[in-house]
């Protein structure tokens, strides 16, 4: 019997790359420090925790937050978020975020699968509005950073371990052990569920979802070319069980491209908005 | 009869295709409204010093994040 071939599919060797650049700052492996230098000022356009001793850059929901809890307006974090959604949508959650790359790795493991109910994908909606927006602004704390299982992951567990003199473990309490059973139901349903947290949870996915619609970078299908009945190869393989054949640009989708590598038909394709401003014959008609 | 269904059909074909371009149009001047509008907010936000609050505060050490309390 022949062997499958395999192989790294682009956007994982995207996600390797990013995570490699974003927690680049290799010195705190043996000294433990927060990284104080001047990238710090530059947001990543993905989840990921400051407070991680191993980040080069700082994390944009929590910058607005920050900004929040100072009753401030974010013009530079929410400008960012809007450059990013405008070029490429969600594409970002796709080829860069470690945490992504981390929920495609849980969904690896065989287990029975979960398909989540359509409405659950509106949550995040509701997280990044209530908890990282009003409840930060009329509370000034950092709601979503008390939650969020990237920071409990990147930061506070590799802290915690690391800590010879037991300042740090001194401050271990409820928040610590709520983080930590938050992180284990994500991990938990990570692995029957596809990129759970990315579809439920996540504000950064919220925002750029907004723009899938309009980004620069979309999906378009030739209906023609699919082979009827449709093999459904898009729709089996997509990491974020998107309807592909009728809407590739649909708001979940993370431009992870695997339809578009894996079409059999070579139906699926990979755009850019051109502006279509010749006239054509039908309209000089 | 035939004929005049024709052009009637013929003409409301043009009609929708010229909505169709016009909300292309439409949608490409959007996109650059709204690119202009977030570039101008990044700059904007950058002089009011927004930068310089990201840097000092992502260089502390984040209890909220790793989930520690004072």
């Amino acid at each position: 019997m022949k062997r499958k071939k395999r192989h790294i599919a682009p956007h994982r060797i995207g996600q390797i790359i990013a995570s490699i650049i974003t927690l680049g700052h290799f010195p705190a492996l043996w000294t433990g420090d927060v990284y104080q230098g001047p990238l710090k000022a530059a947001c990543v356009p993905i989840l990921n925790c400051w407070g991680c001793p191993l980040s080069l850059f700082s994390c944009p929901i929590g910058g607005l937050q920050h900004f929040f809890n100072l009753h401030l307006f974010p013009f530079y974090i929410v400008g960012f978020f809007g450059i990013v959604g405008m070029l490429v949508g969600r594409m970002v959650c796709g080829w860069l975020c470690p945490f992504g790359m981390l929920q495609d790795i849980l969904y690896k493991i065989k287990s029975f699968r979960w398909k989540l109910p359509v409405w659950t994908t509106y949550i995040k909606y509701a997280v990044l509005v209530i908890v990282a927006g009003v409840l930060a602004w009329i509370t000034r704390e950092p709601w979503f950073c008390k939650a969020c299982p990237a920071g409990i992951l990147e930061a506070g567990i590799p802290l915690v371990l690391a800590d010879k003199g037991g300042d740090i473990r001194a401050l271990v309490g409820w928040l610590f052990w709520s983080k930590m059973v938050f992180l284990t139901l994500v991990v938990a349903l990570s692995i029957p569920v596809k990129r759970f947290f990315c579809r439920v949870f996540c504000p950064v996915g919220a925002i750029y979802s907004l723009f899938n619609r309009f980004s620069l970078v979309h999906l378009s299908i030739e209906k023609e070319k699919c082979k009827s009945p449709k093999c459904g190869v898009c729709e089996a393989i997509c990491p974020m069980d998107i309807n592909v054949y009728d809407n590739p640009n649909q708001k979940e989708c993370i431009r992870c491209l695997e339809c578009v590598y894996k079409c059999p038909n070579i139906a699926v394709n990979m755009n850019f908005y051109k502006p279509r401003i010749k006239i054509t014959e039908t309209e000089n008609a | 009869m035939k004929e005049k269904n024709n052009v009637d059909i013929r003409s409301l074909m043009f009609t929708l295709e010229r909505i169709e371009k016009n909300l292309e149009r439409l949608i490409h001047y959007v996109i650059v409204f709204f690119s202009v509008i977030f570039i101008a907010s990044v700059i904007y936000g950058a002089l009011l010093g927004d930068l310089i609050e990201t840097e000092s505060v992502g260089s502390v050490m984040c209890l909220s994040c790793m989930g520690l309390q004072q």
